[in-house]
């Protein structure tokens, strides 16, 4: 009996334990590592941006209104070898992160994987490399498909 | 046959004022078989004395009576650290238990309003919201980038597919 009371406490336990993001992840097994930069803007920060007057039209405050956070790591040298430690990252986390979209050719690699609970995308992890540049890009938050639409619009080019 | 004497051992007797001895005399006269019917009545009075004299306790007597009266034998129990707070750890885990499910609860029925992560270790780069503003869209435009990169070497719809289907898509060229 008490060992059964155990499991299931050790097991709740370990359901209901905080999550980390992404980059949190990759960025703790690379501690310390000189060549990766983070920028961190946390939903506090995200809620002062929120009240910053800013003449956009209103687009761009509009998908960062479905952020809670986003963190940056970039490395400007072994693009090519954290990209591979970061799919492997991905590859552990199969269950969690689902692949969106990918990109592929001789200079450039990207991908993007999405974590959804229930309809909504909560975390999009997007990683990138450039030559020997490297980049994670790690959003929190509530975005909807809708929000994936109106990213996909922002940059797309006026004639097409 | 007189019995004066007795008569007068019997008078001291009530009296109290009769010696050892004079009481043995009395308890052997009533001991006999034939006693005058004037002093037949006391006859009862030595003869119970007389065979109350010859009533022993059995040989088990000191054995019932110290069984009867020992006091039961306590062992003495010994207690370990882990023993003594054992009730306490058990409040604990209650209590503890509880809280988890509370927690655990609460996540379940309010998902769609908190995420899971812990936000509490994120410490901003930025203190300017400006700068934070200007490195969000930086991401998000390069994101947005990234998916337009792949929807330009996709099929038509593709993109729309991927959204809606959650199917990788993966771009060579």
């Amino acid at each position: 009996m008490k060992s059964v009371l155990f499991i299931l406490w050790m097991t709740l336990i370990s359901v209901s334990a905080s999550a980390q993001d992404f980059a949190s992840r990759f960025l703790e097994n690379h501690k310390p590592d000189a060549n990766l930069t983070c920028v961190t803007i946390s939903p506090k920060m995200i809620e002062k941006v929120m009240d910053l007057d800013v003449n956009d039209d209103g687009k761009m405050m509009d998908m960062i209104s479905k952020l809670k956070s986003m963190q940056m790591l970039t490395s400007q040298s072994n693009g090519q070898k954290y990209y591979k430690e970061a799919l492997g990252v991905l590859d552990k986390n199969q269950d969690r992160f689902k692949p969106f979209v990918s990109f592929e050719d001789k200079s450039e690699n990207f991908q993007i994987m999405v974590r959804k609970k229930r309809s909504a995308i909560i975390e999009l992890v997007m990683l990138m490399c450039e030559n020997e540049n490297f980049t994670i890009i790690n959003f929190t938050g509530n975005m909807s498909k809708d929000f994936i639409d109106m990213l996909a619009k922002s940059m797309k080019p006026k004639h097409s | 046959m007189d019995y004066k004497y007795i008569e007068q051992l019997i008078e001291r007797y009530w009296q109290c004022e009769t010696s050892v001895f004079e009481e043995q005399i009395l308890r052997s006269f009533f001991s006999q078989e034939e006693i005058p019917a004037h002093l037949l009545p006391y006859k009862e009075v030595f003869v119970y004395q007389q065979t109350q004299k010859e009533v022993k306790i059995s040989a088990d007597f000191d054995e019932r009576v110290l069984a009867a009266i020992e006091a039961p034998v306590v062992k003495a129990r010994h207690l370990t650290l882990t023993s003594r707070f054992m009730p306490l750890m058990r409040a604990a885990a209650m209590v503890a238990l509880v809280i988890t499910l509370g927690n655990v609860a609460q996540r379940s029925f309010f998902a769609e309003d908190s995420l899971d992560y812990n936000y509490e270790s994120y410490k901003d780069t930025y203190k300017d919201p400006q700068m934070a503003y200007d490195q969000l869209s930086s991401a998000l435009m390069k994101v947005s980038e990234g998916i337009n990169k792949s929807q330009s070497q996709l099929p038509v719809d593709s993109i729309v597919k991927d959204k809606n289907d959650q199917d990788s898509v993966t771009v060579t060229e």
